[in-house]
């Protein structure tokens, strides 16, 4: 039992991080984003630590990807309440992002705008932007390097509509983040 | 290979790269928090090969448990109230038809009694005062 518990703790340490990161550009908040890869955690130690090693990393990027999915039903839901009980039709996901789209008043030429950014903050707020499958697929298979077939197990998708979520992901993300070539 | 697929390549290489460098840069607090999360997690795990040595716990894990628990409650709840209201005793059937002492007060009520009697004598009289003969 100790073996195992070493095991699946170095496991769960070389992931965390990683699902971490989904998480927080996903739900755009590093508090949600800790509760998810928690909850993530509780459930695969819980559900499968009695799996093989390689079976892993498939099953916890399943959970950690429902987890995802669940917070961002669970948030359609409240936006709609909030929205009938503020009788305020804008949602809030959409505020933020007009604020932060919002050009800063001292930077009025985009070129240079472009240069205050890195490619890597870009990078994020490019997936930030994408829809949640499209981020989906594109972060396990390219980041994480799961096989079409895990990635389709891991979304609860046909690996058909997994080619589909990262060809168009792929495509978006190449032409937001053209000027950085 | 092509040149798009070296472009492809060059791509998704320059944002794993990138993706990486993220992790590595996470704050320390944050690295903290997921550190203290996965030791939970695992002690969670501890926690449950320790104690839960229960067949059913073991079987059926501690929701079902609690669910056959609680069935089994339920059961001999419903067992004992159905032996609480078997074994009593039987009960005097109610009698609902007036008994004669409820209509007592009538008969002691004679006077009222003889004036029912005598309703047809007073109508009459009612109709015909003394004195006061027909003469047909």
């Amino acid at each position: 039992m100790q073996q195992l518990n070493h095991e699946i703790d170095a496991f769960l340490a070389s992931v965390e991080r990683r699902g971490y990161l989904m998480s927080e550009i996903a739900t755009g908040t590093p508090e949600d984003a800790l509760d998810l890869v928690q909850d993530t955690m509780i459930a695969f130690v819980r559900r499968y630590s009695a799996r093989s090693a390689e079976e892993w990393p498939p099953l916890f990027f399943r959970i950690l990807q429902n987890r995802i999915r669940d917070w961002y039903r669970w948030n359609k839901v409240r936006a709609k309440w909030r929205v009938r009980i503020d009788g305020n039709d804008t949602n809030p996901g959409q505020q933020r992002a007009a604020i932060e789209n919002h050009p800063g008043t001292g930077v009025d030429d985009p070129l240079q705008k472009l240069t205050d950014y890195d490619f890597g903050e870009a990078l994020i707020e490019s997936l930030r932007n994408l829809p949640l499958r499209q981020q989906q697929a594109f972060m396990l298979r390219t980041w994480e390097g799961l096989s079409v077939i895990e990635t389709a197990q891991a979304m609860g998708c046909s690996q058909g509509s997994v080619k589909t979520h990262l060809s168009r992901a792929t495509k978006a993300l190449r032409q937001q983040l053209e000027d950085f070539k | 290979m092509t040149a798009n697929q070296e472009s492809a390549g060059n791509f998704d290489r320059r944002v794993k790269n990138l993706l990486d460098q993220k992790t590595r840069e996470l704050p320390q607090h944050t690295v903290g928090e997921l550190q203290f999360i996965r030791k939970n997690a695992l002690q969670h795990n501890c926690y449950r090969s320790n104690h839960h040595k229960n067949f059913i716990m073991s079987r059926l894990g501690a929701p079902a448990a609690y669910l056959w628990g609680g069935g089994i409650g339920i059961a001999f709840a419903s067992i004992a109230l159905t032996v609480v209201l078997v074994g009593r005793p039987p009960q005097q059937p109610m009698n609902t038809l007036p008994s004669e002492d409820d209509f007592s007060f009538l008969l002691t009520v004679s006077d009222d009694l003889e004036f029912y009697e005598h309703l047809e004598f007073y109508q009459w009289l009612e109709e015909f005062p003394v004195g006061h003969e027909r003469h047909s």
